[in-house]
């Protein structure tokens, strides 16, 4: 007979329904058997072992599904599964692996990270050292930002003697607190670090560069000293060495080392300077010349024309005082212009070979410098200026590299009075090269210059005024305008007949090139000076996530990591007092202020179809008591000011709800009956009251009429489905069930004055004043301010016609009658009043 | 705003746990019932599918006791946090008499809580409410996460009004009931002034 599988997931069912669950397992097992990829089946398989309480039968059933989902990519499903398992088993460490790396492909990370935290305290309590350092390798990986996990992953490397991946994790950590301009934080570190690794040159030259850079000189000395030790021809080392001993005026110590420098590096930029910075104070101007040239070539090269302007300027000053004090001509008026043809062929040459260094220099002193700014990044205050745009300050102009050599060209021929022969290799480049001012501006100068001294003043004057003219053509087309007309302005004065119609009409702004003034390759260099240095740190007050460093008398963990337990706590790493004769700093001297106790914060214990998230009630444990809402609002909660009148709300749901919304109010229906059963009145009520909140009233009326059925909740009940009905526009039912509820025996006049109010609200609502009014009246009889009741009253006295007067009447008899304690008579609808 | 239901001399006011998917909320009413004695609380209902997430809405209604005669009752609610459910988040807002938004502190969810607080007054408004207008706290949750945004950077991003704002890790506790009192107050202040309703 063939095989029906719905009759047997009917009978499944029917048996789960009765609870005979191992029925309706076997009936499971003989669908699986038939068609075991069912993964449905799988799943309610699983379930029920798991309710027989058939652990590893469930666990297998799970495992299939969960595989089934994850390898399908139903990645949520599998997390979803898995976790079923771990319910189970909690200890089964290769389901929180697969967890772990689940929550990694949904990118959440903060659980994956949890769920390694398991496995990693898995495989090292198991002495499993390999497995258990590559779970935190991972987590780390996962965050590489989250300092904390470095930190453990460190202490970790550390615990099980990888020192040196240990340090370099350390070095990480470091460089992500710079990253992070918490330099405090960093001292403390690499302090306690170098105490016992003092040959880690990269924590140790760190050190010093904070140290300098705060000028802590005597500090910043004692690290650089410690880290040549370990390294004598350190590059970075030796420049800080040189700087503290210039911020210290010990010029010769410092030329001393610089020249120690230039020897390993000879093209260390940042050393010349400092070393001609060095030279200057001590006033040797006869070792200044050369490296003023290379400097200024170097900066026209990078295209900081200010840097190398002021060189330059520094050169020129330096060749004039020498000048001065040697007697010599004046070589920078036109009456030194050599005719000497041997002169011009030596400055010829002078000329090349500046062009040619300038050549070379460029390309080995931008490594050097990417490599000291590599270095300094963030740390290093730049004594590079910032070159900012302004709009029509043509000495920004970036010009070419042709046009810079020609320049460099022109500056050696005007050094040696040669201002015509300046004047003709400038004009070649301009002719070729019209898109540039500095240069025109220039010859125009040049120009100038000749005329001055010539017997061809006019003629010189008149290329000075063409050229004049051309720059202000040029800068009217670059838009600017100022400088174009201060060109004009000149052109005009050297030669007044000069056409300038050619020049008024408009601006052709199309295909103009942007000033470029801030060339793409300019290191932003941050200013560590303006990074705060806290007097006090606490490492677990580092931004995202405590730090907690725990540490044994090496100044490493202690213990090693256990994310199981509550703290790692952290003792204050003593870093003693230490003389700086001896290369160690007393960090707490008054000088330098850095708590060197790392505290702590607490840390926190991780843990790690339809499902009913309803938890169970929990026993409380041993001295633990239950929160009390009510105890904890005393004081707010309820006084005599309180206003107790209630604004309802009526309204039908929006039209605009989507099927999608249907479908999940269905599921969670069905979901409901079978949790709670149809006799949970209580649970029936709340969910009325949600319902009717969610204006979803239908369902509100089908709840209480289910929790009308608890004697204790009929009252209740038939209330909210008259506020219900009411709300709904339903005001002839609405009355009906408040009529229900006041005929319930035995009710407190408070609560039948509530009904009343209710009801004679319904009737208003329903245009039956007549019948509200009365209503209205005996409540305000009975207790005058109760709610808004003579408000009504007021409201509905024009209105009420006079059969309820009469009725009013009628109420006062009855009342009377009442007083005199006469037998009352057969209620009609007059009668609640 | 909050419903008083005269005849059965009962105040009941309505709290909503908003926030993203998986931020915590049911987490948050779990704990709170498991943590409520049981004479002043109801069932919690709340169901979830398979992937754990909170179908429709959780319920959780809690009981003040009698206060003026009256038993008043805070009724919470969660919301589904993920973003296409939001018809269901609408209708629960609905009659909302004081809000709390959970946060997720994890580093990598900033976007669904900012994405969720903007869904949120949206929704409000919707309903003629806003943020300013209607009590409101806000919950940081799971703090103890390895990869929590520091607070700052939640607080820029999440309070710049600089509501009441508490850290939590509603698996284990701390911060839920501070949370809830506070919000708690914060209605029955309002209630007190007559903006009940």
């Amino acid at each position: 007979m063939a095989f029906d599988k719905n009759k047997s997931m009917m009978a499944a069912q029917k048996f789960f329904q009765k609870g005979q669950y191992d029925r309706a397992i076997r009936e499971y097992e003989k669908i699986i058997k038939e068609e075991p990829k069912d993964i449905k089946v799988h799943q309610k398989l699983g379930d029920l072992y798991a309710r027989e309480g058939k652990k590893t039968e469930a666990i297998s059933e799970y495992n299939f599904v969960a595989n089934f989902y994850s390898e399908d990519g139903f990645y949520l499903r599998a997390i979803a599964v898995f976790k079923q398992i771990l319910k189970l088993d909690p200890a089964r460490i290769q389901i929180n692996l697969k967890l772990a790396e689940l929550y990694h492909k949904q990118n959440l990370i903060g659980d994956a990270i949890k769920q390694f935290q398991l496995v990693y305290s898995f495989y090292d309590r198991k002495g499993d050292t390999g497995k258990a350092l590559d779970t935190l390798d991972k987590m780390a990986e996962m965050a590489p930002s989250n300092l904390s996990l470095r930190m453990k992953l460190a202490d970790a490397y550390y615990k099980n003697k990888f020192i040196d991946r240990s340090l370099d994790e350390y070095v990480k950590i470091g460089e992500q607190l710079k990253k992070e301009e918490r330099v405090g934080d960093l001292v403390k570190l690499y302090e306690r670090l170098i105490k016992h690794h003092p040959d880690r040159v990269d924590m140790v030259s760190i050190l010093a560069e904070i140290y300098l850079n705060v000028n802590k000189l005597d500090f910043a000395n004692s690290r650089i000293d410690m880290g040549l030790r370990v390294l004598p021809n350190d590059k970075k080392l030796l420049y800080m060495k040189s700087r503290v001993l210039i911020k210290k005026e010990d010029h010769e110590g410092s030329i001393k080392i610089l020249n120690e420098l230039l020897k390993i590096n000879p093209e260390f930029v940042e050393a010349k300077e400092e070393l001609a910075f060095a030279y200057e104070k001590l006033g040797k101007t006869d070792l200044l010349g050369k490296l003023y040239t290379q400097l200024m070539i170097y900066y026209q090269g990078k295209q900081q024309h200010e840097k190398a302007g002021h060189y330059k300027a520094l050169y020129a000053n330096l060749t004039s005082t020498v000048d001065d004090i040697t007697g010599t001509e004046d070589v920078s008026g036109l009456g030194g212009v050599a005719s000497d043809v041997s002169t011009i062929d030596v400055i010829e040459d002078v000329v090349e070979v500046d062009i040619v260094e300038a050549q070379e220099m460029e390309v080995l002193e931008v490594e050097v410098l990417e490599e000291v700014t590599e270095i300094e990044e963030a740390a290093e205050p730049t004594t590079f200026e910032a070159v900012t745009a302004v709009e029509e300050d043509i000495s920004q102009e970036v010009i070419d590299d042709a046009g810079r050599m020609i320049m460099l060209k022109v500056d050696t021929y005007v050094k040696y009075g040669q201002y015509k022969e300046a004047a003709d290799v400038l004009k070649g480049y301009n002719d070729s090269n019209s898109e540039y001012i500095s240069p025109k501006k220039r010859l125009a100068e040049l120009y100038l210059e000749i005329a001055k001294s010539s017997e061809d003043t006019v003629e010189y004057n008149k290329y000075a005024s063409e050229t004049y003219s051309d720059i202000s053509s040029l800068a009217k087309k670059k838009g600017m305008s100022n400088l174009a007309d201060d060109a004009q302005q000149k052109a005009m004065e050297l030669d007044p007949g000069l056409d300038t119609t050619i020049e008024t009409g408009e601006i052709d702004t199309d295909g103009v090139e942007s000033f470029d003034v801030v060339s793409d390759d300019e290191v932003v260099i941050e200013h560590v000076e303006e990074m705060e240095i806290p007097d006090s740190i606490e490492i677990g007050d580092m931004g995202a996530e405590p730090i907690e460093i725990s540490v044994d008398s090496d100044g490493f963990m202690e213990g090693g990591v256990e994310f199981s337990t509550e703290e790692i706590v952290v003792e204050p790493v003593d870093i003693g007092e230490i003389s700086i004769d001896s290369g160690e700093i007393p960090i707490d001297s008054g000088e330098v202020t850095f708590d060197s106790g790392i505290e702590t914060r607490e840390g926190k214990k991780l843990e790690g179809g339809l499902i009913s998230m309803t938890p169970e009630d929990d026993s409380l444990a041993e001295g633990e008591e239950y929160f009390d809402l009510r105890k904890e609002l005393e004081g707010v909660v309820l006084d005599d000011e309180m206003s107790l009148e209630s604004k309802g709300g009526a309204g039908l749901l929006g039209e605009d709800e989507h099927f999608s919304f249907e479908d999940v109010f269905d599921e969670f229906k069905k979901g409901v009956e079978k949790q709670f059963g149809s006799e949970d009145y209580d649970t029936h009520y709340n969910l009325g009251i949600a319902y009717r909140e969610m204006e979803l009233f239908n369902d509100a009326i089908k709840s209480f009429n289910i929790s009308v059925n608890d004697p204790n909740k009929r009252v209740d009940s038939f209330v909210m489905m008259g506020v219900t009905y009411r709300d709904m526009g339903e005001f002839e039912k609405s009355i009906d069930y408040f009529r229900e509820a006041l005929d319930t025996p035995g009710m407190e006049l408070d609560e039948k004055n509530g009904l009343l109010y209710e009801l004679a609200f319904s009737y208003e609502a329903n245009d039956d004043i007549d019948q509200a009014y009365p209503i209205y009246k005996s409540i305000s009889k009975e207790k005058p301010d109760f709610r808004d009741t003579e408000d009504r009253i007021k409201a509905l006295k024009d209105l009420v016609s006079e059969n309820a007067e009469v009725n009013i009447e009628v109420e006062r008899e009855e009342k009377k009658e009442k007083d005199d304690s006469k037998p009352q008579k057969k209620k009609d609808r007059i009668s609640y009043v | 705003m909050s419903f008083i239901n005269y005849p059965a001399r009962e105040i009941n006011c309505k709290i909503v746990y908003y926030g993203p998917g998986l931020c915590g909320k049911t987490t948050n009413l779990q704990f709170i019932y498991k943590k409520t004695n049981p004479d002043a609380k109801g069932k919690m209902i709340s169901l979830a599918t398979e992937t754990e997430r909170t179908l429709f809405f959780d319920f959780l209604p809690l009981s003040l006791g009698e206060i003026r005669g009256f038993k008043t009752r805070f009724h919470l609610y969660t919301v589904p946090g993920q973003v296409f459910y939001d018809a269901s988040r609408k209708l629960i807002l609905k009659g909302v008499d004081g809000i709390i938004f959970v946060a997720d502190s994890q580093i990598e969810r900033m976007e669904a809580n900012v994405e969720s607080i903007e869904n949120l007054k949206i929704n409000l408004i919707e309903q003629g409410y806003s943020l300013d207008s209607i009590p409101y706290v806000i919950q940081y949750n799971k703090r103890d996460l390895p990869n929590a945004a520091p607070i700052e950077e939640m607080r820029k991003l999440l309070n710049p009004n600089g509501v009441p704002e508490f850290e939590s890790v509603a698996s284990e506790g701390p911060g839920v009931f501070e949370t809830l009192k506070s919000v708690a107050k914060l209605v029955l202040v309002e209630l007190k002034k007559g903006g009940g309703g």
